[in-house]
């Protein structure tokens, strides 16, 4: 047994860091309590914790919700009011997570100021007028490794002119 | 209150020594693969996001230089605090430098990367030298229990609340089947089988959701933590999330108590003695 009483040597030390512990462990349980209940929507936090909440480990819903559709995010470019073509943005900006590429994040679909950085990036690269942001859409197939396109829908998310400037962050670069 | 004598009694518990080298590892596995086409990733030389939950961009970008200065602090701690140098200012240096990346990035705030950096904070809560020679008061483990307490329950009852498809198998099935962290061969063929799905499905929902209570149970605590080594390495097969299983079992040696852990141990060693 490798759990032993209070140090016989320090016990007032001992005393005083099971105290301490006690209580840092409670704030820490009241913390995750508290997290849990904000997420769920059960009462409203008394402090704005927008900041705070990055770090919270109870955001973390893990796959809950299953998507039964696939989505793919397609980059298109004109000139001259020429048709649309598709640009190779995966080989401009080759960076993937296990999630894909930046761009195929949730939160790159519904923030404008991403959408817009992401289409100016497209511009840069095709030397295009105008680039366009579009969503596939198709139902997934079980048992099948190759995922046959069925039912797809397409929807263009937003379309950019390239003469225009992308809203940026104002932070100072390093 | 004899229990509040045993609470938070001094131990000595050797697991740090293998959590401290594991922590060390599984950032190297997490980040090493981020250094390819990094500057795109987290420096001005890809799109410049704005709005993170933390606004940081607002505040400060990173340059590639300053970029690769703050990754290389990152690979640099990770690298003494496997060595077992200086392990409190190396996990200093890998956190700040975690959180710097992560919140310059804005897009892939992976949930295991929170876990990492929640993680990284017991290094500091950790005895002595985080190697299991010092005997004192376990605040860290005790930490680290009621995060994967917490993390467990939280994301098993988000299922068991929100999300009827876990009861039939059927969500389990569609994850396996996404283009990004699914289709992987054994979790493509087993999207069909509903006599798999099911069992899984309400395996992961008593596992994650049962973990606070089924811990508690101080005798079944190993084949708890057997079963979600188990867990954790079929995710690893059927699903493409590598990194969430690293980062999950790094505390594992941690969620048992110090006489568990040196049961394991002498377990695994007198094991390997003989295989030699």
């Amino acid at each position: 047994m490798t759990s032993e009483p209070p140090d016989p040597q320090h016990p007032r030390k001992t005393q005083w860091l099971r105290g301490i512990g006690t209580v840092f462990l409670a704030i820490f349980v009241v913390y995750q309590v508290l997290s849990f209940g904000e997420f769920r929507g059960w009462f409203k936090p008394p402090l704005r914790t927008t900041y705070a909440r990055v770090f919270w480990p109870n955001i973390w819903r893990m796959f809950t919700h299953p998507a039964d559709r696939h989505i793919v995010i397609e980059f298109q470019g004109r000139t001259d009011d020429e048709e649309w073509l598709t640009l190779p943005m995966a080989t401009w900006y080759p960076a993937r997570w296990e999630s894909g590429y930046r761009w195929d994040r949730p939160a790159a679909r519904r923030s404008g100021q991403i959408k817009e950085q992401f289409l100016h990036l497209a511009c840069d690269k095709s030397n295009a007028d105008e680039t366009r942001m579009v969503a596939l859409r198709w139902n997934k197939t079980k048992g099948r490794m190759k995922q046959p396109k069925r039912r797809l829908r397409t929807k263009v998310l937003k379309t950019w002119d390239c003469r225009d400037q992308p809203r940026a962050p104002k932070g100072e670069v390093l | 209150m004899t229990w509040f004598k045993h609470w938070l009694a001094p131990e000595r518990h050797e697991g740090w020594r293998l959590f401290r080298i594991l922590y060390g590892v599984a950032m190297l596995a997490i980040w090493l693969p981020r250094g390819i086409h990094f500057e795109e990733r987290y420096t001005t030389v890809g799109a410049q996001l704005q709005g993170t939950v933390t606004g940081i961009s607002d505040v400060f970008m990173l340059s590639p230089s300053a970029g690769w200065f703050v990754y290389g602090i990152l690979v640099l701690g990770c690298g003494t605090l496997i060595a077992g140098r200086f392990p409190r200012i190396s996990a200093i240096l890998i956190v700040s430098a975690h959180v710097v990346l992560c919140l310059e990035e804005r897009l892939n705030y992976k949930g295991y990367d929170r876990l990492m950096f929640w993680q990284g904070l017991a290094v500091l809560l950790a005895p002595g030298r985080v190697d299991g020679a010092k005997t004192t008061v376990p605040i860290g483990r005790y930490y680290l229990t009621i995060l994967f307490m917490s993390l467990y329950a939280s994301t098993g009852w988000y299922k068991i609340l929100d999300e009827p498809g876990w009861l039939d198998g059927s969500a389990l099935s569609i994850h396996m089947l996404d283009m990004n962290y699914g289709l992987m061969p054994i979790g493509v063929w087993a999207s069909r089988q509903s006599w798999m799905m099911l069992p899984m499905s309400w395996g992961t929902l008593l596992f994650e959701g049962g973990f606070p209570l089924l811990w508690l149970i101080r005798r079944i605590r190993p084949w708890l933590l057997l079963v979600g080594l188990l867990f954790h390495l079929g995710i690893l097969f059927m699903m493409n999330v590598p990194n969430f299983t690293w980062a999950s079992l790094v505390a594992y040696p941690m969620l048992l108590n110090a006489e568990q852990y040196k049961r394991f141990q002498t377990t695994v060693v007198s094991w390997f003695r003989r295989r030699r």
